[in-house]
């Protein structure tokens, strides 16, 4: 500019730019976010072992916040890689090809090394890990290069594919020099890492700032546990905290209806039924059977007692897994029917022993209570025991000599894999601790369908199946369970998800 | 000191630990329910429960599993928790800080209210400070603790905003689960300081006091109350035994990180070893802190003669 100074010039210039930043509108600047999103979960985990511990919700606190697996699912449960960038399958192998340049928490590289340790330690015959059974068929791995590693198996079981989304991978140095300790020194290579864990408290993660992948908007979380449904639900209301799991479905408009507040949810993978003793009368009888089935109004409880936010079950697994979408005949409500089957079978007046849990899944013993007056109503005698955990799943595992005849559980297929449930609920190799049902037939369509990769051909056969299974009813069908979650109204960036994993690390929450 | 007293007083204790040690085990093997079925739970096969089982050493006759925890508990080794897979003393021991502050705190508002209340009820017998004091402790000792934790949760947290809903932090964090599991115990307390007073302040020397012109407030804190504080110190004492065992319901509400909360879900979990180790020092606690109050009559009350 000509008759101007450099220093003019530069004046006029920062001008032009501080009138330009302040006439910038509010919403174009980056909002801040909360430095630490409080969050309450109903239960400890008591250790952040990911290979030791059994249980949703409190795998999420540490996975996949600290610690992450080879391969994940996508918002629409599809199988995506993660650690592992992409697999192919040839024959009985599964080849994973590993992410370069990705680093645990304690800076050492994630390889291949990481992936062949944690195989070798779930599957060994000594091993105490309650996931052993997913990748039990992975006999032998062999590692190519820094980031390429073999799975061999005998057979090509799809089911090992899918399972390796529960292996978590643990840095297998500080795994070796932690020991017992692990459980509570946590190293992953998630995009958090661990701070702080006081068991019976609180447990805190921090931001990684070495993520290879994209850095949480939020920095810090506290994870409290907060049994206690109605004390939960205060901490949220009160702002102590902006995230609880566990809404219970009688308290919902605590949440629905505070204008602070919103309640997300979703149907899940996990299945509620009412497990029947197929081997002792007159149980053994189909028709009885499926009286039971006709006889219970399971839309009217989902409406009811689940407030409307649980799907009753249309088919024996979830509809979002493989084969799940089969389209089967309706067990349409119609106590006219029921009592009509149970005449035919000469089971009117037959008195059903039954039993649930108590607190293990959303409402369990009030949906009992239900399924207890829908039978009385058809003629049948139901006594009801709804004992703590511990003492009601080792009476059900006693299988043939439980004296529940009906026992009310909860199967939750987090891999996505329909051979997770139909191995264990209707192959008679495993039926026997829980309704002793027995199908050569079908224990064989079992051990096909497993080995078949390729998904259209698998789900074909899933649906022959399901249609089985539905037809021969070893379970009353209920409902698909719900996650109901609590959250501050301004939170974005989460959806919970059918696999029942909460994804803390995509959330957003302006301070 | 009565040494011969002492001596058998901390004999009589150890073999009533022993007793403790054997009854908890057993209970925990009698009772349905087996720690690795629990550990598993909806996956529990019978191949993988009896490999768990045979690794936590479950499979062994049950005389061989108690005389090993006996051993090595005397050692204060308590074995590894099933659930946290650590060493149970430490696990333990973590979260006995947060049970005495909480039982030391409930202490003190049952002394703190509970004695003033009491007194007063007593020196102005049947004015209507009487029969508040009175109606106030019945209605503490019937109201359910965890509906008195719940309502002060939701009238001082939530609407008000004053105080935290859970949790343990400082002082405003001990104040809620203070006065919840203090309330039955303030009743306790207001009706024993009531009738222990009434006692003392009928007794000749108190009447004496009164004749010789003596001030009220000298008549009745230092010659009546320090007399009527013997049953009151017996039954404080004991409550803290039970203070740091029952505060179950209170922890389990306010999620506060005590010995109860644990104690309950090592019990639903069938962690034994946690269990045992609970049971075990609170047992000594208790056993330590009426010992302690037997010690404390002869210096309340040197006429209390020890056989």
């Amino acid at each position: 500019m000509v008759g101007l100074t450099r220093r003019e010039v530069l004046g006029l210039l920062s001008g032009a730019a501080g009138a330009a930043a302040l006439g910038v509108p509010r919403r174009a600047r980056a909002q801040k976010s909360v430095e630490t999103l409080k969050v309450a979960i109903s239960g400890d985990p008591g250790n952040l072992h990911p290979w030791m511990l059994n249980g949703m919700p409190m795998f999420s606190t540490f996975w996949p916040t600290v610690y992450e697996s080879v391969l994940w699912h996508d918002e629409k449960m599809n199988l995506v890689g993660n650690l592992a960038e992409r697999w192919e399958v040839t024959g009985s192998d599964i080849k994973l090809h590993l992410k370069p340049g990705v680093s645990y928490h304690n800076g050492k590289p994630f390889e291949a090394d990481s992936v062949k340790y944690a195989v070798e330690q779930i599957t060994a015959p000594t091993s105490k890990a309650l996931w052993k059974s997913m990748i039990a068929a992975v006999h032998k791995t062999t590692i190519h290069d820094k980031h390429t590693i073999t799975l061999h198996m005998d057979k090509p079981f799809r089911s090992v594919l899918m399972n390796l989304v529960t292996i978590a991978m643990i840095e297998p140095g500080h795994a070796q020099a932690a020991g017992e300790r692990i459980g509570v020194q946590p190293v992953g290579t998630g995009p958090y890492k661990f701070v702080e864990y006081v068991p019976g408290s609180h447990l805190i993660v921090e931001r990684h700032e070495g993520y290879y992948g994209p850095k949480p908007k939020i920095a810090r979380i506290q994870f409290r546990w907060i049994p206690e449904n109605g004390t939960r639900l205060a901490a949220l209301e009160s702002g102590e905290v902006q995230f609880i799991n566990n809404v219970p479905p009688d308290q919902l408009a605590r949440v629905e209806g505070n204008e602070r507040l919103k309640l997300l949810s979703t149907s899940t993978a996990r299945i509620i039924y009412m497990g029947i003793r197929t081997d002792r009368k007159p149980f053994d009888d189909k028709r009885v059977r499926q009286a039971i089935n006709f006889a219970v109004d399971n839309e009217a409880i989902a409406r009811t007692i689940l407030r409307g936010k649980a799907q009753a079950a249309t088919t024996p697994i979830a509809p979002m897994i493989l084969g799940g979408d089969a389209k089967l005949p309706d067990y349409n409500y119609d106590p006219a029917k029921a009592r009509a089957l149970l005449k035919a079978a000469g089971a009117e007046g037959a008195t059903v022993n039954m039993g649930s849990s108590n607190g293990r899944y959303i409402m369990d013993r009030q949906v009992a209570e239900a399924v207890q007056g829908y039978l009385q109503k058809v003629g049948l005698k139901v006594n009801l025991e709804t004992p703590e955990w511990a003492t009601y799943i080792g009476e059900v595992v006693k299988g043939d000599k439980a004296k529940y005849d009906m026992h009310l559980l909860g199967w939750g297929v987090i891999t996505m894999e329909p051979d997770y449930q139909a191995r264990d609920h209707y192959h008679s190799a495993n039926t026997k601790r829980w309704t002793g049902y027995v199908n050569k037939e079908l224990d064989k369509a079992i051990d096909e369908a497993v080995l078949i990769m390729d998904r259209a051909k698998a789900r074909e056969a899933y649906h022959k199946i399901f249609a089985t299974v539905w037809d021969e009813a070893p379970w009353l069908f209920l409902h698909y369970q719900p996650e109901l979650i609590g959250v501050d109204r301004r939170m974005t960036g989460f959806a919970p998800l059918p696999d029942e994993w909460l994804r803390f690390p995509t959330i957003d929450l302006p301070a | 000191m009565p040494v011969r007293y002492i001596v058998r007083r901390s004999l009589h204790s150890l073999l009533l630990l022993l007793g403790v040690s054997l009854v908890v085990f057993l209970l925990l093997h009698v009772v349905p329910g087996d720690p690795a079925t629990v550990l598993l739970g909806e996956q529990a096969t019978p191949e993988r429960v009896a490999e768990i089982r045979r690794a936590l050493g479950l499979d062994r006759p049950l005389a061989e599993q108690y005389w090993r925890f006996v051993s090595r508990a005397v050692r204060g080794d308590f074995g590894q928790s099933i659930r946290a897979m650590r060493p149970v003393l430490p696990y333990v021991l973590e979260r006995l800080p947060a049970t005495v502050e909480l039982s030391v705190g409930a202490l003190l508002v049952s002394a703190g209210l509970g004695i003033p209340l009491g007194v007063l009820a007593a020196v102005r017998r049947r004015s209507v400070w009487d029969r508040l004091s009175l109606n106030l402790a019945l209605l503490a000792q019937s109201a359910p603790n965890f509906w008195v934790g719940l309502l002060l949760i939701a009238l001082f947290s939530v609407k008000l905003g004053l105080l935290p809903v859970s949790g343990r932090g400082g002082f405003a964090h001990l104040v809620l689960p203070s006065l919840t599991l203090a309330i039955f115990f303030v009743g306790l307390v207001v009706r024993l300081t009531r009738s222990g007073m009434l006692e003392v302040l009928s007794q000749d020397y108190v009447r004496t006091a009164w004749a010789k012109g003596m001030p009220e407030r000298r008549v009745v804190f230092r010659h009546a109350l320090k007399n009527a504080l013997i049953p009151i110190v017996t039954v404080l004492g004991l409550q803290v035994g039970t203070l740091l065992g029952g505060a179950v319901v209170t922890e389990t509400v306010f999620a506060w990180p005590g010995m109860g909360l644990l104690a309950v879900q090592a019990i639903s979990q069938r962690d034994y070893p946690v269990v045992q180790a609970i049971v075990l020092l609170l047992g000594a606690a208790f056993v330590a802190i009426n010992w302690l109050v037997d010690v404390s009559y002869t210096l309340l009350d040197p006429r209390i003669q020890h056989a």
